[in-house]
């Protein structure tokens, strides 16, 4: 009973002002890399082998669960957005990308969680991203070295290449131009493995001019 | 008539005075008696005080003593009067009351000695003849000089049958000696160093044990200072006569010593030369040549077992010691083990340490010392150290042994304690070692039983052929079965850990899941350490860098 006494009218009406002053947290989005069905085209063609997209790695400073944005100018300053999310860890994002456009395109089915039969050719890639930037109002980067090895296959060879996709983004509208962005380098350097693949490992075209080609041995 | 006057009172006649006399109870008369008495009084406190300690004396019979006139004679002194002869209790001694004199009182103390003074006919010669005139007398020997009593402290004593052989007043030093037989020696026989009588023998008396006979002698000042430590008693009576390939050698003491008997000592151990104290004892040797024979000190009776013959060991056989003869053999028997059901060999010997040399003296002082008195700390320590006694061969021609006592390192450790005589283990000899090892391994190899083992040898291969044949006809296909069914677990083991088994699958999942777990706690860590207020507040807006939203 005591204890109400001290509960005034006055210092009960603060507080009350000031917890309304708090401001809600912004409702969060959440992106993918991942493009759209209707984007692609799905290759008809059937081959004999079969593709293993093992998980990838991406540098720790775009592994973050927010999208990191970058100043054009900035130095190595990074803002992290923290109500643009990625639905899924960053290195998923990418490899679920890569293994979604490559299927496609060669046309093979991706055996990474099933198991293979044993007699089948398998192509084995592995990509090391060491370069994902979203720059504000600037261009979109991927840096990615990647390998692919045959197992079982027949004439093949593995190929150890490393591309860099460089793509414009919008000025205004920037995390989700940037996320476009970064899905079309995404599905670039996809091409640019199957290329690799479908050479049999003996060399990699680049997808398109934005794609650079380092080193391939 | 004329009238009655009464005198007046002032006539001038004074009045009578009565005086009473004192009545005296006691008269004059009575100093007479008194006088009288205290003078008798005193006379009788005089000759009281004046008297001396009654004392009486035991003696077997009163023979010349009166009652009244016998006189107690100190140094010729009369000191007293025998005053009553009485017999004891049971009449079998005579007590004699002597009153001595006041002045002589101290003679009435422990050690002194009575007796009655009658002509005598000793093997020394006649003795109180002045007797024969005067009567006998009781003569005394007390103690005299620094230690005398000056007060009576005894008053009961036993007289002497015999006069003293040495009164107290004589100086000199008495000796125990020890010999096997009293030979013929009597009280009164002499003593002789360098054929001058020095002393007397005294007294002698059967040990308790009775294998000894104790003879103490009494060697006058100031020759008693030629009885060192080292000295040597033998008795000198009769003829001493030596035939042998040096001739015929005749030695006497003296005449006296012919008819009486006589000892005679003579420094023979010059190695101690300390002063024997009175009362020391000695032993009696037979001869001049026994006494003189060994200088050697004490012996050391030491004994030994050998479980080997002792074929060729005589009595007198040598006990070497780092090539010193410090020994003989005394006595040799057998005795009976019961716990090993055999007969063995005891050796009896006697060393003579003080062969040694000054080493024995120091090492003597040193266990003196140490509080060692029988020396059995040293031996002990030496018995640890590897003292045994060996056989060995002194001439092969002959077979004939002596003993050895020696340091041997590797002997085996053996208990040791102290007796009398002392035991020193033994080890066998090397020849006899070596014959016994030889022994021992004939009879391990005897006992081996070689058919037996044969025997075992050959059922033990029939039974492994046997058992080979079972293997082949009933493991081997029970061990093939188990290799299939082994296979059958094993292909069922690789089906389950198969890449796409449940069990690989279900634990990558939930690795998986964890690590998203970890993942998100570490985003909320991070953001939560930018902005804490975000959990009262909430999440603020993200401005894009370098751009003003719109």
């Amino acid at each position: 009973m005591s204890v109400t006494r001290y509960l005034t009218l006055p210092p009960i009406v603060t507080l009350a002002v000031l917890l309304a002053g708090c401001v809600g947290s912004p409702s969060a989005r959440y992106y993918t890399l991942q493009s759209d069905l209707q984007a692609t085209t799905p290759s008809t063609q059937r081959v004999d082998y079969q593709i293993e997209v093992v998980p990838v790695s991406v540098p720790q400073q775009a592994d973050q669960p927010q999208i990191m944005l970058r100043e054009d100018q900035g130095g190595g300053a990074l803002t992290p957005m923290y109500s643009d999310r990625w639905s899924a860890p960053l290195a998923d994002e990418i490899r679920s990308a890569l293994a979604d456009r490559l299927t496609r395109q060669l046309g093979a089915l991706d055996v990474q969680t099933l198991t293979p039969a044993p007699d089948v050719p398998v192509w084995r890639i592995q990509v090391d991203v060491q370069r994902f930037d979203m720059v504000v109002g600037g261009p979109a980067r991927l840096d990615a070295t990647w390998r692919v090895r045959p197992l079982k296959v027949q004439g093949g060879r593995a190929l150890v290449c490393r591309s860099i996709v460089q793509l414009p983004a919008d000025q205004f509208k920037v995390v989700s131009s940037l996320v476009e962005a970064q899905q079309q380098a995404v599905k670039l350097l996809a091409d640019t493995i199957a290329s690799a693949i479908q050479s049999g490992g003996a060399n990699a075209t680049p997808a398109a001019q934005s794609v650079q080609m380092l080193g391939c041995a | 008539m004329a009238e009655q006057t009464n005198p007046p009172s002032d006539d001038g006649i004074a009045a009578p005075e009565v005086v009473r006399k004192k009545e005296r109870r006691i008269g004059w008369i009575w100093l007479v008696p008194v006088v009288a008495a205290l003078v008798a009084l005193s006379l009788v406190l005089r000759t009281w005080m004046q008297e001396g300690p009654e004392i009486s004396i035991t003696f077997e019979t009163a023979e010349g003593l009166e009652v009244g006139k016998t006189q107690v004679r100190y140094k010729d002194v009369v000191v007293g009067t025998v005053d009553g002869i009485r017999f004891n209790d049971d009449r079998s001694k005579v007590l004699v009351n002597v009153q001595l004199s006041k002045d002589a009182a101290g003679l009435a103390a422990e050690g002194t000695n009575f007796w009655v003074v009658r002509p005598r006919l000793g093997f020394s010669g006649v003795s109180g003849l002045n007797t024969l005139l005067s009567g006998a007398f009781i003569n005394v020997d007390a103690r005299d000089g620094a230690g005398a009593e000056t007060s009576a402290t005894q008053f009961e004593f036993v007289g002497l049958e015999t006069p003293p052989p040495v009164t107290h007043d004589r100086a000199g030093k008495r000796f125990m000696l020890k010999a096997a037989d009293l030979g013929s020696l009597d009280i009164g026989s002499p003593v002789y160093f360098r054929r001058i009588n020095v002393g007397r023998v005294i007294g002698y008396s059967l040990d308790e044990s009775g294998d000894a006979v104790n003879v103490e002698v009494f060697v006058d000042s100031p020759n008693d200072k030629f009885v060192t430590e080292g000295t040597r008693f033998w008795n000198a009576s009769g003829i001493d006569l030596q035939v042998d390939t040096g001739g015929v050698k005749l030695h006497t003491q003296s005449l006296m010593s012919l008819a009486l008997g006589g000892v005679a000592f003579a420094p023979v151990n010059v190695n101690q030369d300390k002063l024997a104290k009175a009362g020391t004892q000695f032993e009696l040797y037979d001869g001049e040549a026994a006494a003189k024979a060994n200088p050697d000190g004490d012996p050391f009776p030491i004994r030994m077992r050998f479980d080997q013959s002792i074929r060729g060991l005589a009595v007198g056989a040598t006990v070497d010691f780092q090539g010193i003869a410090l020994g003989q053999v005394t006595k040799i028997s057998i005795d009976f083990d019961n716990e090993k059901k055999r007969f063995f060999a005891v050796v009896d010997a006697v060393l003579y340490p003080e062969r040694l040399g000054p080493v024995y003296d120091r090492m003597h002082a040193r266990a003196q010392a140490d509080g060692d008195e029988t020396g059995g700390r040293l031996i002990s320590v030496m018995v640890k150290y590897g003292l045994r006694g060996q056989l060995r061969t002194a001439n092969l021609l002959t077979g004939q042994l002596y003993i050895v006592l020696e340091n041997f390192p590797k002997a085996e450790p053996v208990e040791f304690h102290m007796s009398d005589p002392v035991v020193i283990p033994t080890i066998p000899g090397n020849l006899e070692q070596l014959q016994q090892q030889i022994t021992n391994i004939v009879a391990k190899i005897d006992k081996i039983p070689f058919d037996q083992i044969s025997r075992d040898l050959r059922t033990t291969l029939s039974s492994t052929s046997r058992l080979l044949q079972n293997l082949d006809k009933t493991v081997a296909p029970d061990l093939r079965n188990t290799l299939q069914a082994a296979r059958k677990s094993l292909d069922s083991i690789n089906e389950l850990l198969a890449r796409d088994g449940s069990l690989p699958v279900n634990a990558e999942r939930a690795m998986n899941e964890l690590g998203r777990a970890a993942r998100s706690l570490r985003g909320l860590a991070d953001y939560l350490q930018v902005h804490p207020e975000a959990l009262i507040r909430g999440r603020g807006d993200d401005p894009i860098p370098g751009q003003i939203r719109n």
